[in-house]
């Protein structure tokens, strides 16, 4: 029961409480029960010792009167006088009647009478049965009593003997006394009780009470048959306790003291009263200890909750118990370490969601964050943000090393770092990628923030004793002017970026052309398969000639989108493009295809064409390529020297080993394999010795100006000679004068490729070139 | 113990061998001279054990006609604070005289049927008081002064009275004629006319039989100072 409201608490203070109180109220009850039976039986005892003794004193009481009797009548019976009128009672009787009255008075008997020696009546006071009566039955020392006329007489005789030593008995006095006048309020007093004396028979006759009549009367009809004992009895509507007792020397009478019951325990009832009172307050003081104690234990737990939950929530939790049990302080320092432990590693967590483990600068989340907290604290006050990157760094750290790199990138930041003022947030956004949120620069034209990066990277890092020069394409765009949002401005920044990015110490402030040109671009990503599908895309040509024996047996075939919407399309608008979103392959398989079919075209119109078709570095990784170039000759009927595929030199060396890997297959089918753009790149000669390549195409930056420049003479004199060393052949592009042509020639280069041989055209018009070429003299007007 | 004619108490088991010697002795005198003398009646009185009660007083009162002897007179002392003798037979009509042998004085008295009379305090030294019993029966007496003191004076109608010795046994002549037995003692509780017998011709032999035990003895409880010291 206890048990099952227990489970019912939930509280740990309540539990406590209510365990001690079920503890104290079991304790107080036993407590009671004990006491009330303890001082019950006590109480008991102390009314049966105290009844007992009363008994007694009536008994005694009893026994002095009937002794005073018998003393008395002893004395008579000595007086001379007496034993005259008793003598003479025969003839004189009145005088012994007057006498024996005389000294029923003096004695303070009821009634007297005087026997002869045979027990015959002489005088009485009383009419007597004479013939049942037996004198001598009275004389003994004990209590004898009489009923004379359904009274009853304490009855004592004493013998007379004319001659005191006679051996005969010559009469007998004899006095009575009413038994209910021997129960007086003398008695009361003694004993402190109601006194009563009663017949020991079944029906208890009432010989005589200090009650009134039909109280005893009542007492002594519920006592029936009951001699002996402690009674409780209920009597005219009251409750009395009742003490019954034999007398000893006439078992044949009892005395009856009662009291009411109220009265009788009295002295108990207080007891238990003042006992119920004492448990109470105990009880009391006892709750009162238990709720202090409970609240101890559970006000610093209720803290620790209230704390708890304060840390749940992520707020501070300061208000901890301080003082407690120890379990309380254990607790207590758990959840304050629990705390700390958290705090720490919300701090840790923190730094690496939001800062740049390598810079310490925050990183892209926290710069977002920090834009838009910023856009709208600035209540539209302009903020200017840059977001810029290191060109070509990817080709830095592969060529310095990665930790090299990082250790390039913590240089810019700290720049970047120093060159900062309060107010301006720094962050690394990723990679090589930086961004700059200024509200300095509101007043001005935002270009000063341009030029004071880029400035910034004016003078070289030095870098384990090498001296690297950095070129940053820094974009910038301003709020609210170019976006009220932090994604907005991020992206136009970006848009800004990039269309500075290949300058040197460029930027660029956000234009909306831009993004226009930007949002073309995307969407060419999107239509570039429905353009081939469609049929926007052609091949234009550009012939190479072989200075060799001066005739043109080479073109290169330039990918030419005309856009239905926009018109033409730059080929390194979209190609790069292409080239990052994977869809370089189509446009790829479809140059193969269209070059070769044409190159079929050709051959069966009796032109004898090589033919050379770019591909990136992302073609060089697909191995399905040197399969599709095989299927393609075998269905054009193609020889496989018929065809020369340009690799950029960047392009080889973003994965060299991959690279080398494609060449070797493609070159193990026979066709011919030429580096695009020589001279621009890192390759190294160890790499480039090995390579499977057949000719170097060299880059036109050394051409272009080759009639003027000493310097790129020399270079393409050790580019063609280095080539031919390595037994390969070289081809010049951008060719655009005669005077170029005429130092290539002397310089042994093996072909030339140029405006001045003839820009690339579509198929009809290289045809009608082609066509004319064939007349002598303009073959050698050109050549 | 027994009592002798004074009351006093004697050794009795010698007397007895005595008495016996001389009872055989006059019995067969009695059987001689008994047409010659009238008769000598031998009575035994025995209690409820046939134990033999001495000091009980036997007497014939004759039943044809009384006895023309004039009664001698007695004495009933007191001496030592006590009735000397204890018990005075005396035929009727006798006078008793009652000297005071002691030098305090007594206050003899008697409630019995009797005779009542009372001779108040007197001492040795005053006229000697004398009483006569014409009446017979028992007179107890006693003394208002002295509660210890008892005596009997037991009057009969007959000059032929003596009491038993310490065999219970009495001897007593008397002339010829018609007789009736009677014993008397304050011990003995048995009613007198039950005992009283009445004697038949020619048997010389009387048994008297008590029916109930005999009172315990008188004691002489409350000596006096003299004699406390003697």
């Amino acid at each position: 029961m206890i048990k099952r409201l227990l489970f019912r608490v939930d509280s740990l203070r309540a539990r406590i409480l209510l365990l001690f109180l079920v503890t104290i109220s079991i304790v107080t009850l036993l407590t009671l029960y004990l006491a009330q039976d303890a001082a019950y039986l006590h109480s008991r005892q102390q009314l049966e010792v105290h009844h007992l003794a009363a008994s007694r004193v009536i008994a005694d009481r009893l026994e002095t009167r009937a002794k005073l009797l018998t003393g008395g009548l002893s004395d008579l019976t000595g007086n001379f006088s007496v034993k005259q009128l008793v003598a003479s009672a025969g003839e004189d009787p009145g005088s012994l009647v007057a006498a024996m009255d005389n000294y029923r008075r003096r004695l303070g008997a009821d009634m007297f009478a005087v026997f002869d020696g045979d027990g015959q009546v002489l005088v009485s006071s009383l009419p007597l049965d004479a013939d049942t009566l037996r004198p001598q039955q009275y004389s003994s020392d004990e209590l004898t009593w009489l009923d004379i006329d359904k009274a009853h007489y304490l009855f004592k005789t004493v013998p007379l003997r004319f001659v005191e030593n006679s051996p005969r008995v010559n009469a007998w006095l004899a006095m009575g006394q009413l038994s209910n006048s021997l129960i007086d309020e003398e008695l009361v007093a003694l004993t402190g009780l109601q006194v009563s004396l009663l017949d020991n028979a079944e029906r208890h006759q009432v010989w005589g009470s200090t009650l009134d009549s039909n109280t005893v009367v009542a007492l002594a009809e519920s006592l029936r048959g009951v001699s002996t004992g402690l009674i409780e009895v209920t009597a005219a509507d009251e409750e009395y306790i009742v003490g019954l007792h034999e007398l000893d020397s006439t078992p044949s009478v009892v005395t009856m003291v009662s009291q009411p019951q109220a009265s009788a325990y009295l002295p108990y009832q207080a007891l238990l009263l003042r006992l119920g009172l004492l448990l109470m307050v105990a009880a009391m003081l006892a709750a009162l200890a238990a709720m202090r104690i409970s609240l101890g234990i559970s006000r610093p737990i209720n803290k620790l909750v209230v704390a708890a939950n304060r840390i749940s929530r992520g707020e501070n939790a300061d208000d901890l118990p301080k003082r407690g049990t120890k379990e309380v302080s254990v607790l207590t320092r758990s959840i304050i370490d629990m705390q700390d432990g958290i705090r720490e590693r919300e701090k840790e967590i923190n730094r690496l969601a939001y800062y740049d483990p390598l810079t310490n600068l925050p990183n892209r989340n926290r710069f977002t964050t920090f834009l838009e907290k910023s856009l709208q604290e600035s209540d539209g006050e302009s903020l200017t943000i840059a977001l810029m990157d290191v060109d070509h760094f990817k080709e830095i750290n592969d060529t310095v090393g990665h930790s090299i790199g990082d250790r390039l990138l913590e240089l810019i930041a700290l720049r970047l770092a120093q060159w900062s003022q309060d107010g301006d947030f720094i962050a690394r956004m990723g990679g090589d990628e930086f961004a700059v949120i200024t509200s300095r620069f509101r007043n001005h034209n935002p270009s000063l923030l341009g030029e004071e990066i880029t400035s910034l990277f004016e003078h070289v890092f030095s870098l384990n004793g090498l001296q690297v020069d950095v070129n940053m394409s820094v974009g910038i765009a301003v709020a609210p002017e170019h976006g009220d949002n932090a994604p907005l401005l991020l992206r136009r920044a970006d848009i800004a970026m990039y269309s500075c990015k290949g300058g040197h110490g460029a930027f660029a402030v956000y234009q909306d052309e831009l993004d226009q040109h930007s949002v073309q671009r995307l969407s060419l990503m999107s239509e570039l398969k429905e353009a081939i599908a469609d049929g926007q895309l052609s091949l234009h040509y550009q012939p190479k000639l072989n200075l060799v024996d001066g005739v043109v047996d080479c073109a290169e075939c330039l990918i030419r989108w005309q856009h239905p919407t926009y018109g033409f399309v730059r080929p390194d608008e979209f190609i790069g493009l292409a080239e990052q979103t994977g869809s370089i392959r189509l446009v790829t398989h479809w140059a193969l295809n269209s070059a070769l079919k044409q190159q079929a075209e050709w051959a069966r119109q009796g032109i004898k064409m090589n033919l050379a078709v770019n591909i990136s570095a992302v073609d060089l990784c697909d191995m399905s390529l040197p399969a599709y170039v095989g299927e393609l000759q075998t269905r054009y009927n193609l020889s496989p020297e018929s065809l020369t595929l340009e690799i950029t030199e960047s392009a080889i060396m973003q994965d060299p080993d991959s690279a080398m890997l494609a060449l070797k297959n493609l070159r193990r089918m026979g066709v011919l394999l030429s580096i695009d753009d020589f001279g621009t790149g890192f390759s190294s000669m160890a790499q480039l010795k090995i390579m499977p390549v057949n000719e170097l195409k060299i880059d036109k930056a050394f051409v272009l100006n080759l009639a003027h420049s000493k310097e790129d003479r020399v270079m393409v004199q050790s580019l063609v000679s280095l080539a031919h060393n390595l037994g390969l052949k070289t081809v010049a592009e951008g060719v655009e004068d005669a005077d170029s042509l005429e130092v290539l020639k002397s310089l042994d280069c093996d072909s030339i490729q140029g405006y001045h041989l003839g820009r690339p055209m579509p198929v009809t018009e290289f045809e009608t070139w082609l066509e004319e070429q064939q007349c002598p003299e303009v073959r050698s007007q050109a050549i | 113990m027994a009592e002798d004619e004074n009351g006093r108490s004697v050794p009795w088991i010698p007397v007895f061998e005595a008495s016996a010697k001389s009872f055989l002795a006059t019995v067969t005198l009695a059987l001689l001279s008994a047409s010659a003398l009238g008769a000598d009646y031998h009575i035994e009185v025995l209690d409820k054990n046939e134990a033999p009660v001495p000091g009980v007083v036997v007497a014939l009162e004759p039943l044809d006609g009384g006895s023309t002897a004039a009664p001698a007179p007695a004495i009933m002392d007191q001496l030592d604070r006590q009735f000397v003798p204890h018990i005075l037979v005396v035929q009727k009509g006798a006078s008793v005289t009652f000297p005071n042998s002691d030098s305090i004085k007594h206050h003899v008295y008697s409630f019995s049927a009797a005779k009542l009379f009372e001779i108040k305090l007197f001492g040795g030294d005053q006229e000697q008081e004398v009483v006569s019993f014409p009446k017979a029966g028992e007179v107890e007496l006693g003394c208002n002064v002295h509660d210890w003191m008892l005596g009997y004076i037991f009057v009969v109608d007959t000059p032929f009275f003596t009491r038993t010795n310490a065999a219970g046994q009495a001897l007593l002549a008397a002339p010829e004629g018609s007789y009736e037995l009677r014993v008397w003692h304050p011990r003995i509780q048995d009613d007198s006319e039950a005992l009283t017998t009445r004697l038949s011709d020619g048997q010389l032999n009387y048994t008297v039989r008590l029916n109930n035990p005999l009172l315990p003895p008188y004691e002489q409880e409350h000596v006096g100072e003299h004699q406390a010291y003697d």
